[in-house]
């Protein structure tokens, strides 16, 4: 029936072809820069007839007896009234207030729309917001511009990631992306160069994004790029800017006592040493081997470092003083640069424009060795003969990255120095050292054995002069160093026919390919340079790819029937999915050191390959009816089939919405420019993905003596799994004042309800898990607009954006049947921490683990001064409650321009890792603090140190009591007790800052070399304001639990330079 | 008129030229990458390529003294073992489940008995589930057993008491289920041999029935009489329950272990009993005589081995290479059983004999069997008719070694050989834990069962306590 009715409407529009067409006269409404004006109201004065401009700012009118002038207002600009003359018009705009301008809003298959009409919450970033400084990608570039999206920004010390954002918290269980749509083309990344964009819409509910299908389940950012300009004629852009990035926050370190244990022991040299070491004899050295920092206090005293045992430096067998040293940490990384070079080119003719840019972004990365090096391609023309548009659009984006490295637990950087190391080593020694080696070639490190294990026969200089458990770290980062490269071409071509000026008729055909080869080494000598580092030598090398294609053809069909004016649309969608990966690695160890290829493995080689179809059909229709200009109705509709769907099935999904433009209805005070309330409703599906319902058997990656392997999958499925529909209901209001001021206030609630959940069950059923369709989120929440022109005199310029958005609600409200939490996945070191949970009847992304017991306020103490521990307890969500942001821009005589952009976030919490290893290795200033007698904390509990301890024991009595500081600070570990180490994620930082200068070309006499040239100040993620936690950068929490290790924030300065030519 | 006639000849196209197959996609999500229907060979294989982990359980292994740690000593100092036991259901016994679904499943068990006869797949398949199961409930106690393994949820616990007597008679019933039928294919242990497997099987029935000596004799002494009675079990070493590993992806544990790590060592308690007897086991055991001090702080045991670099690994690396056997089940240590039963007297056979052919067959499987020092060690070890039951089982203790499970649960049973808590004890009663306790997931998973299990399991540290005895553990 649901087809049938979709039929039916896709016949309907084809018979609206039909009907007559009417003469009248036509033209192009454009900005003072002759950019396109879409949806402005061009009015027959002295009638009732009204038409819209559309997204490319053309018109045509019907003209009716002796109207003789046509008005053309839209908002954010100035009126203004023509001569019908006969010929198509050419209009020029004068603009009003920058921010305040009517925008086109774009939805899914690349469809316009005039924010006016919208009948639900959209926002639109410009092309300029987005590109204030130059981010290192485009969800970094969004963050604090949209009200509703919570940046998850990652360090810029790790290369080649692309951020993640959040659109109104989380309705799904396990997480999920929003669809990054480029030129009507999705995209499963958010892999696109800024500064090619022109605009972006960013779409949330079902209500707005129901015509995107599936993909879209968690929101739509939808990518509009830089065309052609408007004006005819040649123009070429270059783009340059240099940036320096420093590592920002660091935890605060403890620097009065050195690394190993308790034990400060004096060598005694034995025979069976080497003789070099008989310098050392009688000098005192702290354990090397343990690579904590409970060692003796500094105080400048002689002792043996630990590179003074290696022969051949000029630091060999001889004695140093043990100082602390405070600015180890920051010592040890980069300064690190990017440049970001863009040169475009465009020209625009009679029919054509077209526009190429090329980019190339260079960082040389904060870490030894670690650099990427990305090239993206942008190619787009759109030409018209006769009644044919052809729009064609091509990206190309060919990424290199060294160095990819790790940032879980015991990295080899932050993962060390936060969590396992010695507080008295000297970074520029380190640094100094990288290539240190014994006599037998066993590269140095600070975490090399105490000198007595040197006499363990043959295995004795290997026990005692490679690596504990961790490498010298800048030897480590020439060691590892992974390569991987990734080709993405995306693009579509266009093609639309024009009947006559009501019906349109559009093929596009788009790909979205992406490639990506891997290749990692761990040299020979990383193996024998390290005793318990679990470093084999190794070769392992992998390749994937992807490809999207869809195919659409569109029908669109306006007019005007007395005072209503339909807008509709009918199509059918197909898209294909294609996967292929394999990857193969070396096993145990390399036979012949040295030597990088599969065949030197050891062991068999490890081997692995998949591949994957999907395919989707879809029937879709939309349809906009206006009644007069006040009110308009939007309806969507959309059917699937898939090859993810069970067999025969499909899935219909409706939306929508109105929009009440009062203003246009009733007489307003003249300081109201516009007032509109809009309403929408909508569904959207989220599906499985492929292969959901069979249990799959696969076969081991290896054969016993010629016997294959295999092994029952672990999650059961349930017969009749299938994925949810997503249902959002949205209100709001939409006033603009006194030219200056708009305000936009949104409500929203939405149900995800019967989401396919692999839900734990207990492993005695045979399975650990089971695919069920149960779990249900509501969320709620409302989102603040407010753009404002607060200044705006010839000289003096300023507006601001403002965005604020309240999760009001992010609840699981159903699981399954007994099961009270699912986890999220990843968690911090086993189970010893707290990790994320959607929990039910808790906010989503609750933080579960084992807490301190409170007794009346009081911690519950027991006998051996461990505090009380309960399993299971609850610690907030790591959802913000409270997200958004404010631009400001301020513009002098239109030669300089300020922006500032903050964003900020209050609520959610993190568990970090690095704080409960920082207490158990004592790197933290916490373990070596004073207490209160002044008696530093780690001198023995006799002495009046140790660590003060208040509470009530379990019978209520009142304790207090000091407690030995090791036993104080690695209890956290030993108990599990996250306590100590729940962080919040609240903060405000001012995220970009530039300051630009238009170069007075005309009167610098260089009006013939360039028309603009722009030198600007940037600053990106210069400075956090504030933020409840001290130790972390909140705003740079990678994984969904929080922290596990991950590199410092990062902030830097830097250059841009705009040259128009 | 003619763009109109466009419009609508493509419609049609759109309407009819898709909505005619539009729900359509042939196999496209039939995964190209699996199979839906397992092969039971390859489910054996995957069973039997971890079973030698079974006899390499490291934290037991600490807990009855084989092994000290030589860093972090969390586990010899009993950090509660809190361990989940789901990933034997879901991972070997659901895979052992599995093969006795396909092969009793009409539409599939004629595709089955390509890989050996339904009966004897079966029957194999129900061995190796009694000996996990044996396993699991020595661990924890009171287990899901008879409920579980369905795809179910809420699942009871079944009573260790009720589990050990349904063990013994599923091994009966399997021992009765093979047939002449064609040989079992996958399995990398007896090639198949029905016989070998009846022995196995009849083995673990003695076992199990000797873990009963303490709560429940009288059963305890039917079922090791009666499996006795066969004369078919592990008798000489060509029976043992041998994993011989290939090397390469499937390499013995220990190798693995030592890989690139050394956190444990053997214990001082094994080399210094060693020593003092000149067993010449010892060469065997440890990659020297430098036991190392059980259950220090971290910084003491750091501290030992830096200052005893020649500190003994766990086997010398010619017993722990790649390929280097595993033995699960051992005639030496079905000997000591015996001889135990014998001196309980449970059966007739001579104590003396088995207790002596016990040592010479551990030494034998070792490689370090000479008359002289066989002679040697036996005169230190006598049996005196006051300490036989002591001395039986400390030679049970040391023919288990390595094998930290059957070490442990022999102790736990027998109180042999003694064994002292260490001083530096982590937990609330600072005694050598007798039980894991439930994990975490399962009180996510199934927490009304659970917790209700974990009310009987009462120490010094509340319920699901470690310190809390299993039922046959008295």
């Amino acid at each position: 029936m649901k087809k049938l009715a979709l039929s039916l409407l896709i016949v309907i529009f084809s018979g609206f072809a039909l009907l007559a067409q009417t003469a009248g006269t036509s033209g192009k409404v454009v900005d003072e820069n002759g950019a396109a004006v879409p949806f402005a109201t061009v009015k027959l004065e002295g009638s009732k007839v009204t038409a819209l401009t559309d997204a490319d700012g053309s018109f045509s009118i019907k003209t009716v007896g002796s109207a003789k002038k046509l008005t053309v207002s839209s908002v954010g600009f100035k009126s203004v009234t023509v001569d019908i003359t006969g010929k198509p018009l050419s209009i020029v705009l004068p603009s009003a207030a920058e921010n305040l301008k009517e925008v086109v809003v774009t939805n899914a298959f690349g469809l316009k729309q005039s924010s006016k009409k919208t009948p639900y919450s959209v926002q639109v970033v410009s092309g300029e917001k987005l590109n204030t400084v130059v981010q290192p990608n485009l969800n970094a570039a969004l963050g604090g511009k949209v009200a509703g999206l919570q940046l998850r920004d990652e360090s810029n010390v790790a290369l080649g990631r692309n951020s993640s954002v959040r659109l109104r918290g989380e309705g799904s269980i396990g997480g999920s992306s929003a669809l990054y749509v480029i030129d009507g083309t999705p995209m499963n990344s958010s892999d696109i160069n800024p500064q090619d964009i022109e605009s972006i819409t960013v779409l949330k509910g079902a209500n707005a994004t129901a015509l995107f299908g599936d993909r879209a389940s968690s929101g739509a950012i939808v990518i509009t790029t830089k065309k052609g300009g408007s004006k005819k004629g040649v123009g070429i852009e270059f783009t340059q800017s240099f940036t320096a990035d420093v590592v920002y926050r660091l935890p605060e370190y403890q620097n009065l006592y050195a690394g190993g244990d308790g034990t400060y022991e004096k060598f005694a040299w034995q025979t069976g040493m080497p003789d070099t070491w008989k310098a050392l004899d009688g000098k005192y050295y702290h354990d090397y081997s343990d690579d904590a920092s409970w060692g003796p206090r500094m105080t400048g005293q002689e002792y043996i470092p630990w590179y003074a045992w290696y022969p051949g430096t000029k630091y060999s067998f001889k004695t140093a003083s043990l100082t602390p040293q405070p600015n180890n940490i920051r010592d040890f990384w980069n300064t690190g640069t990017s440049s970001n070079s863009n040169l475009s080119f465009f020209k625009t003719g009679e029919n054509s424009s077209t526009r190429v840019s090329y980019t190339n972004q260079n960082i040389k990365g904060l870490l030894p060795n670690s650099k990427q090096d990305k090239h993206t391609l942008f190619f787009t023309n759109k030409s018209t003969f006769n009644k044919f548009t052809l729009e064609t659009n091509i990206n190309y984006v060919f990424n290199t990255v060294n160095g990819q490295f790790d940032d879980g637990y015991a990295n080899n950087s932050s993962g060390s120095f936060n969590q396992w190391f010695h507080r008295d080593l000297d970074m520029k020694i380190m640094k100094e050292l990288k290539d240190v080696k014994s006599p037998e070639g066993y590269f140095g490190s600070w975490n090399h054995n105490n000198p007595s294990t040197y006499l363990a026969g043959a295995a004795g200089p290997r026990n005692f002069y490679a690596g504990n458990y961790w490498y010298n770290p800048y030897k480590a980062f020439e060691w590892i160093n992974p390569v991987s490269k990734t080709n993405r071409l995306v693009g579509n071509v266009s093609l639309s026919y024009k009947f006559n000026n009501h019906f349109k008729l559009t093929g596009n055909v788009r790909r979205n390919q992406i490639s990506a080869t891997s290749e990692s080494i761990t040299p020979s000598e990383m193996q024998n340079s390290g005793t318990q580092t679990g470093d084999l030598a190794y070769y392992g090398v992998s390749s994937s790819s992807s490809s999207e294609n869809n195919y659409e053809l569109i029908g669109t069909y306006t007019n005007k029937f007395g005072q209503f004016a339909v807008n509709s649309t009918a199509g059918y969608s197909l898209r294909n999915n294609k996967g292929f990966s394999m990857g193969t690695n070396t096993n145990n160890g390399l036979v012949i050191p040295g030597l990088y290829t599969l065949s030197n493995s050891i062991n068999p080689v490890s081997y692995s390959s998949s591949r994957n179809e999907s395919e989707f059909r879809s029937i879709f229709g939309t349809a906009n009816v206006g009644y007069k200009e006040w009110i308009s109705l939007d309806l969507t509709a959309r059917s699937d089939y898939a090859s993810v769907l069970q067999k025969g099935a499909n899935i219909f999904y409706p939306s929508v919405g109105t929009a009440f433009i009062m203003s246009e209805l009733v007489k307003m005070p003249t300081y109201i420019n516009n007032l509109k309330f809009f309403a929408s409703w909508g569904n959207k599906p989220q599906l499985l993905g492929a292969y959901a319902f069979a249990l799959n058997y696969g076969l081991g990656a290896n054969q016993w003596n010629g016997n294959a392997l295999m092994g029952t999958p672990d999650a059961l499925i349930d017969p009749e799994l299938k994925g949810s529909l997503i249902s959002t209901k949205e209100a709001g209001i939409d006033i603009k004042l006194f030219n200056k001021l708009n305000v936009n206030l949104t409500y929203f609630e939405e149900i995800n309800d019967k989401q396919p959940v692999n839900v734990s069950v207990s492993g005695a059923s045979g399975f650990t898990g089971k695919n069920i369709n149960a779990a249900r989120i509501d969320k709620k929440g409302f989102e603040v607009q407010l753009n404002t022109n607060i200044i705006n005199t010839k000289t003096w310029n300023y507006e601001v954006s403002l965005n604020y958005a309240n999760l009001l609600y992010n609840k699981v409200v159903t699981i399954a049947p007994g099961i009270s939490r699912i986890s999220l996945g990843g968690s911090a070191f086993g189970t010893r921490g707290a990790t994320a949970f959607a929990a039910l009847n808790e906010t989503w992304g609750q933080l579960i683990g084992s807490k301190t017991v409170y007794d009346k306020g009081q911690p519950v103490i027991l006998p051996n001064g461990y505090y009380k521990v309960a399993a299971d307890q609850n610690f907030g969500s790591v959802l913000p409650k409270h997200t958004g942001g404010m631009l400001n821009t301020l513009r002098f005589k239109g030669n300089l321009e300020i922006n500032a952009n903050i964003t900020y976030q209050f609520g959610g919490k993190f568990y970090s890792l690095s704080h409960m290893w920082g207490y158990f290795s004592g790197l933290l200033a916490e373990t070596a603090a004073l207490n209160d007698k002044g008696k530093n904390v780690r001198d023995a509990v006799a002495d009046g140190g140790g660590v003060k301890v208040s509470g009530v024991d379990e019978s209520g009595a009142k304790v207090d009591r000091y407690i030995d500081a090791n036993t104080y600070f690695t209890q956290f570990y030993f108990q599990r007790n996250s306590t100590p180490f729940i962080h919040s994620l609240s903060y405000v930082k001012l995220q970009e800052l530039s300051i630009g200068y238009h170069l007075p070309v005309a009167k610098m006499g260089l009006q013939k070399v360039c028309k603009d040239l722009t030198v600007s100040l940037i600053a990106r993620k210069p400075l956090l304001l504030w933020s409840e936690d001290k130790m972390f950068d909140p705003s740079e929490i990678s994984p969904t639990f929080g922290e596990n290790g991950q590199f410092p924030s990062v902030r830097g300065v830097g250059l841009n330079i705009r040259v128009t030519f | 008129m003619k763009n109109k006639l466009v419009a609508l000849a493509l419609s049609s196209v759109v309407l009819f030229g898709c909505s005619k197959s539009i729900d359509d996609f042939g196999d496209m999500n039939v995964n190209p990458n699996s199979t839906p229907i397992p092969v039971t060979s390859a489910l054996l294989t995957n069973v039997l390529s971890g079973i030698g982990g079974t006899a390499a359980g490291i934290t037991p292994g600490y807990y009855c003294q084989y092994f000290a740690q030589t860093q972090y000593t969390d586990e010899s100092r009993y950090t509660p073992p809190q361990a989940d036991f789901d990933g034997y259901y879901s991972g070997v016994l659901n895979d052992l489940q599995n093969i006795i679904n396909v092969n009793s499943d009409a539409k599939y068990k004629d595709l089955a008995a390509l890989n050996g006869s339904n009966a004897n797949q079966i029957a194999i398949a129900r061995i190796l589930k009694a000996y996990y199961y044996w396993i699991v409930t020595d661990y924890w106690g009171d287990v899901p057993f008879s409920q579980a393994l369905k795809g179910n949820s809420d699942i009871a616990y079944d009573k260790q008491s009720a589990i050990y007597p349904a063990l013994i008679a599923e091994l009966k019933a399997a021992v009765a289920q093979f047939d002449a039928g064609t040989t079992v294919k996958g399995d990398v242990i007896y090639s198949g041999s029905t016989t070998k497997w009846t022995k196995f099987a009849n083995s673990l029935r003695m076992m199990m029935a000797l873990r009963l000596s303490k709560v429940d004799a009288a059963t305890g002494k039917a079922e090791f009489a009666a499996a006795l009675a066969t004369g078919s079990f592990i008798d000489a070493s060509a029976d043992n329950f041998t994993v011989n590993y290939p090397g390469g992806a499937f390499s013995n544990p220990w190798f693995n272990n030592y890989l690139t790590r050394k956190d444990q060592g053997v214990a001082s308690f094994v080399t210094g009993m060693q020593t003092a007897n000149a067993d010449p086991r010892a060469a065997a055991f440890g990659s020297s005589s430098v036991g190392i001090p059980y259950g220090l702080t971290r910084d003491l045991a750091s501290a030992f081995v830096g200052a005893n670099p020649t500190w003994a690994y766990v086997l010398p690396a010619s017993k722990r290479a790649a390929n280097s056997p595993v033995i699960v089940l051992s005639s030496s240590q079905l000997k000591f059983a015996r001889a135990e039963a014998a001196k309980l007297g449970w059966t007739s056979e001579n104590v003396a004999t088995l207790y002596a052919n016990g040592v010479k067959e551990n030494m034998t499987d070792w490689g370090v069997f000479t008359q002289t020092a066989y002679d040697a060690y036996m005169l230190k070890v006598a049996l005196n008719g006051t300490d036989d039951l002591k001395l039986i089982n400390t030679e049970a203790y040391l023919a288990f070694y390595p094998n930290g499970f059957q070490g442990w649960s022999n102790w736990r049973r027998s109180g042999f050989p003694v064994l002292t808590p260490t001083t530096y004890a982590a937990n609330v009663s600072k005694q050598i834990p007798r039980r894991y306790m439930y994990g975490t997931r399962e009180f996510a998973t199934n927490s009304k069962n659970v917790t209700a299990a974990a009310a009987n399991y009462s120490g010094a540290d509340g319920v699901n306590s470690s310190d809390a005895k299993v039922w046959w553990d008295k």
